[in-house]
Formats: structure tokens, sequence, C-alpha cells
């Protein structure tokens, strides 16, 4: 949660505005009749909620603060936007990564793994920073960059490599260029599902493209590091907050709108 | 113009089919059997259609040409009033209930004069604010309309027992006399019409409404501005409260006709928007 977020800071200059609004004297509206004295014994018939009615403003003050806050809490929630720093590990060689692999009948393998790497990178988020890694030999082919250009170019320069993949050793790299990241990401992509011994202590998402086939086989595996368990589906709090305040700012609304409070 | 040419004439007619009616049922217009109460030839007025022609000056008409109608003292015993409230809150809202009030005054005020009536006009709010009276012939009516058209709603509110005593205090002679009302008083309508049924005269009620009075037009916090003495209270209206008004606005049209009931008055209640055609149709009759 973040509340330097520029809509939440928007958000908190909301609620002031609020307060501000109903800091003001009320207008009443005027209403001229012909028959006050039959006004007079409505009032004496059916008299308002006298004590209730100090309250009623600062009731509705609260419930507007209260969504206020609510859409600013949903607001500074990490949102699936924020940029993440990604490492796209690539499995590029031609007898396929560590694990024993029959050899490739042809080149469509690889081509379904260049692919396949296009495709994250095309998928990912417009600030999200990622680093173009090869097993085989371990080597960076883009640094941490947003750059379309640069990630296109990198990824058009994938080739086979003769030599086995170093796996553990790329991971360690990986691990290395995320650092600190709050959020980072790991991303393999080779012919088969990376398991847990390949990558350490990391957690692996199994869910990631699990249903992709490909004449040749080809996978993605996704592992998170340091990310807070709550992150991996990171959107839902947003998703659950954003309607929870927009509910509760339409019950105020009809609130208001049953008091006829807004309406001229 | 309160009363254009074509409704004038519809006027006319709908005063000679008054008189026939006060005639008797079952006589028509050849058995017209219309005569003044009084013998004593007391003064000559314009011959007007529907008069009798046995009661035409034929003297006059043979030695000057022109044709006038006889007329007996007990036709001028016949007098009719009419009590116009020019209160503010019969000016309230679009159309107001006052142009309706003023229409039917001009209209009572000519078919009156057109049966040969003694007619007087007095407009009230919380006391009398002015009169046309003895009123004769129909070219007087001139007068009459002057002082409607000139009139304008006034005062601080609306005390129809108030001007009923007034009225009756001048000791102006018995008859019938119309009060033409929304009847938007506090005390009701009885008090005025016990102290004109305790004076003698045979009053009848025209209560103009305005339906729009009816419904609440703001919930909430309101500022109520009453327009007879321009007071206004700020208050929360909420909706039990807007129902409580509309029940008791519906109280006081029926209190209206009860009020009237209880003491034998005739009594009519038309909407501001009523064509004056439909209540002339009603009051003399189709």
């Amino acid at each position: 949660m973040n509340l330097a977020n520029p809509l939440a800071l928007f958000g908190l200059l909301l609620a002031a505005a609020v307060v501000w609004l109903y800091r003001r004297p009320l207008r009443w509206r005027r209403e001229t009749v012909a028959a006050d004295y039959l006004w007079q014994q409505a009032m004496a018939v059916e008299p308002a909620r006298l004590k209730w009615q100090p309250w009623r403003r600062k009731a509705s003050l609260a419930v507007w603060c209260g969504v206020v806050v609510l859409t600013v809490f949903a607001l500074a929630w990490p949102q699936a936007a924020r940029p993440q720093r990604i490492v796209l590990i690539v499995d590029n060689a031609a007898l396929g990564g560590s694990q024993a692999q029959p050899p490739l009948a042809s080149n469509d393998g690889f081509a379904n793994i260049k692919s396949l790497v296009a495709e994250v990178v095309a998928e990912r988020n417009e600030a999200d920073q990622i680093t173009l890694l090869t097993a085989a030999p371990v080597a960076a082919l883009c640094g941490p960059t947003s750059d379309s250009a640069a990630l296109a170019a990198a990824v058009e320069s994938l080739a086979p490599a003769e030599q086995p993949a170093a796996v553990a050793d790329a991971v360690a790299v990986a691990r290395t260029a995320i650092g600190a990241a709050n959020d980072g990401r790991a991303v393999f992509v080779g012919r088969k599902p990376a398991v847990r011994g390949e990558l350490g202590a990391w957690d692996i998402s199994d869910v990631y493209r699990d249903e992709r086939t490909f004449a040749e086989p080809a996978a993605v595996t996704d592992a998170i590091e340091r990310a807070p368990r709550w992150a991996v589906g990171r959107t839902w709090p947003a998703l659950w907050l954003f309607p929870a305040g927009l509910a509760l700012g339409l019950a105020t609304l009809g609130w208001c709108l049953e008091q006829r409070r807004w309406l001229e | 113009m309160l009363l254009d040419a074509e409704l004038l004439c519809r006027l006319r007619y709908h005063a000679l089919a008054a008189r026939r009616a006060a005639a008797g049922p079952g006589r028509g217009p050849a058995g017209n059997r219309w005569r003044p109460v009084g013998l004593e030839l007391v003064a000559l007025r314009d011959y007007a259609p529907g008069d009798d022609p046995r009661q035409i000056d034929w003297t006059w008409c043979a030695r000057r040409d022109e044709l006038l109608t006889k007329v007996y003292a007990g036709e001028l015993d016949r007098r009719g009033y009419v009590l116009l409230d020019c209160s503010r809150s019969m000016g309230w809202g679009e159309g107001t209930k006052f142009d309706l009030a003023r229409q039917i005054a001009a209209a009572l005020t000519y078919c009156g004069l057109w049966q040969g009536e003694c007619r007087g006009l007095t407009a009230f709010a919380e006391r009398a604010v002015g009169q046309v009276a003895w009123l004769r012939g129909v070219p007087r009516f001139a007068a009459a309309a002057r002082f409607l058209e000139t009139l304008c709603v006034s005062g601080d509110g609306t005390d129809l027992a108030a001007a009923a005593v007034g009225f009756v205090r001048r000791r102006q002679p018995l008859g019938e006399l119309t009060v033409i009302s929304d009847c938007h008083d506090p005390r009701g309508l009885g008090p005025a019409l016990d102290a004109l049924l305790a004076a003698g005269y045979r009053p009848r009620v025209v209560h103009v409404y305005d339906p729009a009075e009816r419904e609440c037009r703001t919930l909430g916090d309101v500022e109520l501005a009453d327009i007879e003495s321009g007071e206004s209270r700020q208050v929360v209206v909420t909706e039990r409260i807007a129902a409580a008004y509309r029940r008791l606005y519906d109280e006081h049209l029926s209190g209206v006709r009860a009020a009237c009931a209880a003491r034998r008055v005739v009594c009519w209640q038309w909407p501001h928007d009523t064509p004056l055609e439909t209540v002339l149709t009603t009051v003399f009759g189709p």
C-alpha cells in the first residue's frame, strides 16, 4: 500500500472538499405556500424526529468520509499496473536444458520458445523492467529495460546453443538481478517446466501456461521471490474494495436522495 | 379584459335561462309569466332581449323611438352581492385562482344587472379593501369591470368572518350574497356564514382552489414562506409530514363543503383552471 499514489492523494483532497462542503452553512430551499396554517397543523400532527435531525448532517458527513477513505484505500492498494522487475530465463540449449531431453527433430522447437518469450514480453506491463537471460551459456541479452524495441531486438537475437543449459547458474544471476526488489519475478521459458530443485527455494507457480501445447514441447515457469504472499493475486484487494466503496457510495447517494438533500 | 363580447353574449343567454328557470318549471319561453314583484313603476331601463314585451314603455318608444323597459319597485328590491377574496393566497401559483374568481364575480354581476337586480361588489382580505355598491342597469357594469380589473391581491391574511361582519355592519339591504374565496382562513368558513345567515342574507359559496397547493414540491430542509403574511420558517419536511399536509388539505376541501351543507348553503368548488363556461353552466343551468 502506498499513500503517495497520486490518485490516493487526490482522494484525500476529495475528503477535504467533502468536509469543507459540509461545514458550509446549509442553504434552505425557499418554498412559498398559500396555506401556511395547514403546514403548521401538519407539523403538529406529524412532528419530525427532532432527536435525529441534529445528527443527520453529521451522519451524512461520516458516511461520505467513509466512502472517500475506502476509495483512497482502494486506490493506494498495489495495482497490477505497478512496475515489476522480471528476469526472463530462456533455456536455449539445443538438446533441451539440464534435464535429459530428446533431441529436437528440427528447429521448430526453438521457434516455439522464441514465440513464447516474445509473448511473455508482449504481455508485460509498460513499466515492467525486463532482463532477458539465456541459460546456455548464462548471459544477459538485454539489461533491465522497459524499452519495447530493445526487448524485441533481444528476443530476435535468441539463438539455440550447442552447450547444455546451466539453469541453476542462470537462476543465481536472476536472483542477483532482482536484488532487493519487493516484487521481482523470474520467468523460466524452456521445453518443459522447471522443477523445484532447479530453482532452489523459490516458489513455483505451476498454473502458468500448463495448457499450452506445441508441436515441440515448450513451457514457462514463473517463480516469485520476496514478494508478499498476497501479491500473488495482487489485484484482488483492489477489485474487492472498489465495488465495496462504490456500493457504499451508492447507498449514501440513495440515502441523500431519499432525504432530497441534493435535489433542487 | 375580464369578459369579452362573446362571453357577455353567452352571459345574457345564461341570465335569460336563469330568469326562465326562476319563473317556474314547465314554462317555456312562450309561456313566460315572469312578473315584477311590486306594482309601483319606479324607473325605466334599457330594453334587454328577453324582457316581457308588455313591460316595454311603448308610449316612450312612440315619442322617442327608443325601447325602454319599465322597472317596478319589487324588481329594484332584488339585490345581489359578491364578496370577493383578494388576499395574497388567491394569487398563489401559475394561472391564479384570483383570475377565475374575478371572472366569476364579473359574470355574476353582469347577469344580475341584466336581470334588473341591484348589485354590489366587495373585495376583502383580512378586512374589506374596496367596494362598488348600488349598481343598477347593464351600463353600470363598466364600473364593476373597472373595479375588478384594477383589483389586485393584497393584505396580510384572510379573515372571512371579519369580512362578513364588516359587510353586515354596513346594513346593506338583504339579498343573495356570493362569497368567492379560496377559504384559506385558519378559523374556517363557518363563522362567516353564521354571521351572514344571522343577518338575514342568503349566502352561497364559490370555493376556488389550486390543485397544485395540495402537492409538496420539495422535501428535506425547506424554508416555508407564507404568501399572505410573508413570514418564513425553516422546517424539515419529511414524507410523513407531506402526507399529513395532503390529508389536511383534503380535509380542508371537504370541510368547506361540510360547513356549507351544515348551514344549507349552496357551495361550488372549482379548480382554478376550470373554464368559465363550466362555471356559468353550473350556476345558471345549461
